[in-house]
């Protein structure tokens, strides 16, 4: 009878909870599903002073800027053992959705950027192009809630102190940017990014070239000429590939965005409304699909490029490889950013912050006047030497002095070409 | 685990045999394998099924007289195992006489191996790893010509959840083994799909011969244990919905045991190959044949003498034309080329005594 009382007397241990059974007679029961995130609707007031509370950066913590309580928020770090998903339409459906708090999405009239903004801004300056003319619409309901974060550890004052260092940098900036006192608000955003780990096993196949010295005996002389054998070489590359950042985002410059990185991912925290109370964050433009197909071409990429440093010789021929992918793996984060604008001679410049390390990078005026001065300075000696060469040649002297005009022309003109493309490409941020 | 009511006793005495199988029926006992055998009346039964050794006698023989309740009817004939045999022996060299289609048919006899059929109540509570398959992407990416050119792969990969829950349940016909040596003769008839079975009637022992059960419903107990085990494990992954079950464990208690009888088909030959008998088994459903392949010894030893006695022929005519050759050189050179092969098949004339010997030794054509 032992058996039969266990059998009325049992009960499902702790967390299982009964599960559909298609047998008459069997009872199943499964693990309880993770509780589905209910928007708590929660406004982070003070305990103490019913104030707003926001997370403070400076402090890591939940502050109350009218009594001055602070409260932890009290979420697990996980760092790289944050879970990873497979590419699964099933998962994507299994991922839980919505903010878990009272957030509003607000879409600029402007730019049409959409980001997610606290109970309190129902209008804000758009963190994006700076524009005020916004107005809210409703909330989405088909995005992926974001499991991770990296809280942000720098507050807008060392942020300030950060942009202000970097705009007095670099001679090819006007001096007078130092002085810009234009940045008056730096917007914390959490950004949406997408992160990609894969294994990469790659095969790849080419001629080859192998360099040999050899003498012949031509014209009446022996010459030492190079050789190339050529011949079929293959190879297998391994290469992991792990925390590939892309962007879920199509409202901010890509080019700025990679120059905040690296952000240390070692500081993922489970996500909690508590690290987004008095911050904007941005809800992900780009789909995990074509966020996946960007990481993908850049991971075959650098498969490509480890399989080039594999081959043997410089020289290459009919290359070609395959790329087998496996354990695929995407997680879907928050990380810290500020965005900020400044005006500088009527025109509006974006510069953003690495809310997790402070590294800047943004749009800068470029005071062509001194790039061209530069340049003349550099083309200078080069031309000033051939115009002697040219005159002194009339005495029989310019025959030495012509060629090393020349080579200082050369040496100028490269000069030169190097500055103003420099000098393009930071304009063209 | 709890069984709560024991197997029953074995034995039902009161009830007659040819009462209840409904034929009249004959135990025999085999004094070599232990074996015990119900033949028809009119089957005259000398050779053992089992061991195939003479010396079977008739002999009262406790047993469960009542008749199985249900039998896997022979799907094979008896004419049709011809086909079977052939394709069996065939590629045996050195043959044995014995081993022959039409010999092997004579000394066909069927035969039917019990096995335990087990109704009972099961309640349990049970733990289990089930698995769910899903879809992934995975990707391959080719580089040829400068071009980049993907693929898709799609991966069915299995998804692990832990499932606990309790079973209340009646099975039926649950089939257990009810001889000792169930495995080996599993083994050699290569198994039953028992979805087959049918209503005992006496018309299927017409001709037939039947094993009784060796192993009594007290040590098959395990077994019906076990087999319920897998009964129910089927069962709750078909519950769960799952595609896979695993890391399975139940807390069984049992009820309202029944036990019966199931027999399963099989035809008994055997050949001769020296002093002994060698047995051939073919699967009365399948028709599925086992047993030793023996060459022949004989025909072996006939062949190596056979080449021998050339040999020594060759040695003799080519000493014969070697010492003519003495005067003249054509015949000489023919004469060391007849001893030359004289050597090479006196070397070679053992080989096939030797190598049935060793092949029939090491029981090698299985």
């Amino acid at each position: 009878m032992l058996a039969r009382q266990t059998y009325a007397d049992w009960t499902p241990p702790p967390g299982f909870v009964p599960a559909s059974s298609r047998v008459t007679g069997i009872e199943v029961y499964a693990p309880a599903p993770p509780e589905e995130a209910q928007p708590e609707a929660s406004t982070f007031r003070c305990p103490q002073c019913n104030g707003i509370v926001s997370y403070s950066a400076d402090v890591q913590q939940l502050v109350c800027p009218h009594c001055g309580y602070t409260q932890e928020v009290g979420a697990r770090v996980v760092g790289l053992a944050a879970d990873r998903f497979e590419f699964t339409l099933e998962a994507l459906d299994q991922s839980e959705k919505g903010w878990g708090t009272e957030r509003k999405s607000i879409q600029c009239e402007a730019c049409n950027a959409v980001f997610s903004a606290g109970g309190g801004e129902l209008s804000t300056t758009c963190p994006f192009c700076g524009s005020n003319r916004v107005a809210t619409r409703a909330a989405g309901h088909d995005f992926i809630r974001p499991g991770y974060l990296v809280p942000f550890t720098v507050d807008a004052e060392r942020c300030r102190t950060a942009v202000t260092e970097w705009l007095g940098k670099g001679w090819m900036h006007p001096p007078t940017l130092r002085q810009v006192n234009a940045i008056g608000h730096f917007t914390g955003i959490y950004l949406p990014f997408w992160v990609f780990d894969a294994r990469i096993e790659a095969q790849w196949k080419a001629l080859v070239g192998h360099e040999r010295q050899e003498r012949r005996y031509r014209n009446g002389k022996w010459e030492t000429e190079t050789v190339i054998d050529w011949r079929w070489e293959n190879g297998r590359v391994h290469l992991p590939i792990a925390n590939m950042l892309i962007h879920g985002t199509d409202k901010t410059s890509t080019v700025l965005l990679e120059r905040l990185y690296p952000y240390n991912l070692n500081q993922l925290t489970v996500y909690d409304a508590g690290y987004l109370a008095g911050w904007q964050a941005q809800a992900y433009e780009m789909q995990l699909k074509p966020a996946w197909e960007l990481g993908k071409q850049r991971m075959r990429e650098q498969a490509k490029s480890a399989c080039y440093r594999d081959v043997s010789s410089s020289h290459v021929r009919n290359f070609s490889m395959t790329a087998d992918f496996s354990d695929e793996r995407w997680r879907y984060v928050l990380l810290p950013t500020y965005l900020a604008t400044y005006e500088f001679e009527n025109k509006v410049y974006h510069v953003m912050v690495n809310g997790q390390t402070a590294v800047v990078a943004g749009q800068k005026p470029i005071a062509w006047l001194r790039v061209w001065l530069v340049i003349t300075l550099a083309l200078a000696p080069g031309l000033l030497g051939g115009l002697i060469g040219l005159v002194t040649s009339l005495f029989g002297v310019g025959v030495f002095v012509l060629p090393v005009a020349f080579v200082l022309f050369v040496a100028g003109l490269v000069v030169a070409v190097y500055i103003f493309n420099r000098a393009r490409a930071a304009g063209d941020i | 685990m709890s069984q709560e009511s024991a197997p029953p006793e074995s034995m039902s005495a009161g009830l007659s045999i040819n009462a209840g199988w409904g034929i009249p029926l004959q135990v025999f006992y085999c004094a070599h394998c232990h074996s015990a055998h119900l033949a028809p009346t009119d089957v005259t039964l000398t050779t053992c099924p089992a061991c195939l050794q003479d010396g079977l006698s008739a002999q009262p023989e406790r047993l469960r007289r009542e008749p199985p309740e249900l039998v896997v009817p022979f799907a094979v004939s008896e004419e049709s195992t011809a086909g079977f045999l052939t394709e069996w022996a065939r590629g045996v060299r050195f043959r044995p006489d014995d081993l022959a289609p039409e010999l092997l048919l004579r000394r066909i006899r069927r035969y039917y191996l019990p096995l335990w059929l087990v109704d009972g109540d099961v309640e349990a509570t049970w733990q289990a790893e089930m698995g769910y398959d899903y879809q992934a992407a995975s990707f391959r990416e080719q580089y040829v010509g400068g071009q980049w050119v993907s693929q898709e792969v799609t991966e069915t990969r299995v998804r692990w959840e832990s499932r606990v829950g309790r079973l209340k349940r009646h099975y039926d016909n649950v089939a257990v083994p009810a001889l000792e040596d169930h495995d080996r003769w599993m083994s050699r008839l290569g198994g039953y799909d028992y979805r087959a079975r049918k209503e005992y009637s006496a018309r299927a022992m017409a001709g037939s011969v039947v094993r009784i059960p060796d192993h009594a419903p007290d040590a098959a107990w395990p077994d019906a244990e076990g087999a319920f085990d897998r009964a129910a494990a089927l069962e709750c992954q078909a519950a769960g919905e799952a595609h896979h079950i695993r890391n399975w464990s139940m807390r069984a208690g049992y009820s309202n045991l029944n036990w019966t009888q199931m027999l399963a088909p099989a035809f008994v030959t055997y050949y001769r190959e020296g002093e002994k008998v060698y047995p051939i088994w073919i699967n009365g459903q399948s028709g599925h044949v086992s047993g030793t392949k023996r060459m022949s010894q004989r025909k072996a030893s006939v062949t190596s003498l056979i080449v021998g006695a050339v040999a020594i022929l060759l040695f003799f005519v080519g000493a014969l034309i070697a010492l003519v050759g003495a005067v003249l050189v054509a015949p000489l050179a023919i004469g060391a080329v007849l001893i030359g092969v004289s050597l090479l098949l006196g070397l070679i004339a053992p080989i096939p005594a030797m190598w049935v010997w060793f092949r029939n030794r090491s029981g090698d054509g299985q």
